[in-house]
């Protein structure tokens, strides 16, 4: 700071101009590196507001698949249990089939004895016997 | 020979001319393999089980004996069975001839240790000879064989090997194949006689039919745990007019009902399991000579016309074991 005379004229020591010139110097340098950090702060600002644009994209198509995906995986799943459900179904159809085929085969042989019975009954030569009356019964009495 | 044969050969047979020239076709058949397995020292017996035999025509055994050469003749056994047998077990009157009734008999009394039910028109090539001979076959298994269909017409005069193996005599058919090597299966079951029995031979349940019976034994055998296996030789057919593949397109239905029975029937899914008696075994027999018996009616040889239990589903259990599937 200018003191004394010189001061008074407005002029300053040598050495305060200096020193004046010196903080000027570092004023400016501080600036200009405060300018630096600030564009780059801006251009770090930038770029991660880019990157979380792109991640932000990413997680929408993230998304996206795992939704596709979990309705496939349902999808998948349904038609799992659709098969399973038809295995089943088929296994109780064969089993079904075997049983109806026995059956048939059963009523062959029953079907074929009472031919085989009637025809033994009618080469006997003898007429049906009149199906017995209880004798509480009147013999016109019909069964109903 | 010693006391128990290393084959049994059954077959049935009556007095009928059927197909033609029935007897000679018979006796040409049976002397030709009887005497290939005599000259390679196969120990053989046979059981012809003649059934039903029309009345008033000399019994199928008695021109039999008279006409194989002496060195075989003795290895023949008869069963006469009485006519009333097809009545009372028949459940298709229609079907004159319950042969694997018939079949059942001769496999119940077979003496071997191995038994082979087989038919009268079948012959053996020499493969066949050299497998029996060397006697490598395994008990609990079913052999199964190729038969090779001989030509209607050709000359057979006289039966060789070089007649047989000539493959411009064979009518071509598909080979047998796994798992049940079904097909012409009335013409080659062989089995150890064990396993005959435990599998209560051919199925004397279902009474309908005569097609596709021999089919059931193989299902039969396969639902028992009892392994089908290709002999890996084949038997020679002798066409007639009435073999199956000859005459089942130009039979009329009511032939084709008399010949074969129904033949439509669940033979590949429903099973069966014969009663104790299976194979008349209940029969009394009477001698009618040193090699021929006559199986005498009796209804306590008769199991009834129906029990619905012994109608089984292939797969299920019956008296001769489960099946392993």
């Amino acid at each position: 700071m200018p003191s004394g005379l010189l001061g008074l004229f407005g002029l300053a020591r040598h050495s305060q101009v200096r020193a004046a010139k010196e903080r000027v110097t570092e004023l400016k340098r501080r600036s200009d590196e405060a300018a630096v950090r600030l564009e780059s702060s801006r251009l770090d600002a930038e770029r991660w507001k880019w990157k979380h644009e792109q991640l932000g994209t990413q997680l929408k198509a993230a998304t996206k698949d795992a939704e596709r995906w979990k309705t496939k995986t349902e999808g998948q799943n349904e038609l799992l249990a659709k098969l399973r459900r038809l295995d089943a179904a088929e296994k109780k159809v064969d089993l079904a089939r075997e049983h109806l085929f026995g059956m048939e085969t059963k009523l062959d042989v029953i079907e074929a004895a009472i031919n085989i019975l009637d025809r033994r009954t009618r080469d006997r030569g003898a007429g049906p016997s009149p199906d017995p009356v209880p004798a509480d019964l009147p013999a016109s009495s019909h069964r109903e | 020979m010693s006391d128990r044969p290393f084959l049994s050969i059954v077959v049935t047979g009556r007095n009928d001319d059927y197909g033609g020239q029935f007897a000679r076709r018979f006796f040409r058949v049976l002397a030709f393999n009887l005497e290939q397995l005599a000259d390679r020292q196969v120990e053989v017996e046979v059981r012809l089980v003649e059934w039903n035999p029309i009345q008033g025509r000399p019994l199928l055994a008695q021109r039999l004996l008279t006409s194989l050469p002496a060195r075989v003749r003795d290895s023949v056994t008869t069963y006469v069975v009485d006519g009333r047998y097809q009545d009372a077990l028949s459940l298709n009157p229609r079907l004159k001839y319950l042969e694997y009734f018939a079949k059942n008999v001769g496999i119940r009394r077979a003496a071997g240790r191995f038994v082979l039910a087989t038919n009268t028109d079948i012959l053996f090539g020499e493969a066949l000879v050299n497998v029996l001979a060397t006697g490598a076959l395994h008990e609990g298994r079913v052999y199964r064989a190729n038969r090779i269909d001989l030509k209607l017409g050709i000359d057979d005069s006289e039966i060789h090997h070089a007649l047989l193996e000539n493959t411009d005599n064979h009518v071509p058919r598909p080979p047998i194949k796994p798992p049940l090597y079904a097909g012409a299966t009335g013409d080659f079951v062989l089995l150890d006689k064990q396993t005959f029995d435990r599998i209560r031979g051919f199925n004397e349940i279902y009474r309908l039919a005569r097609v596709g019976v021999d089919h059931n034994l193989l299902v039969k055998a396969r639902s028992s745990g009892v392994p089908i296996a290709d002999i890996g030789a084949p038997v020679y057919h002798v066409s007639h007019t009435t073999s199956f593949q000859v005459a089942r397109n130009q039979a009329s239905d009511s032939e084709a009902e008399s010949l074969w029975g129904r033949r439509q029937w669940h033979q590949h899914e429903v099973i069966y399991d014969n009663p104790d008696g299976w194979g008349l075994a209940e029969a009394p027999l009477t001698r009618i000579d040193d090699q021929t018996w006559r199986v005498e009616f009796d209804w306590d040889a008769v199991a009834p016309l129906v029990d619905l239990r012994r109608i089984v589903l292939s797969g299920m259990p019956t008296s001769s074991g489960r099946s392993p599937v």
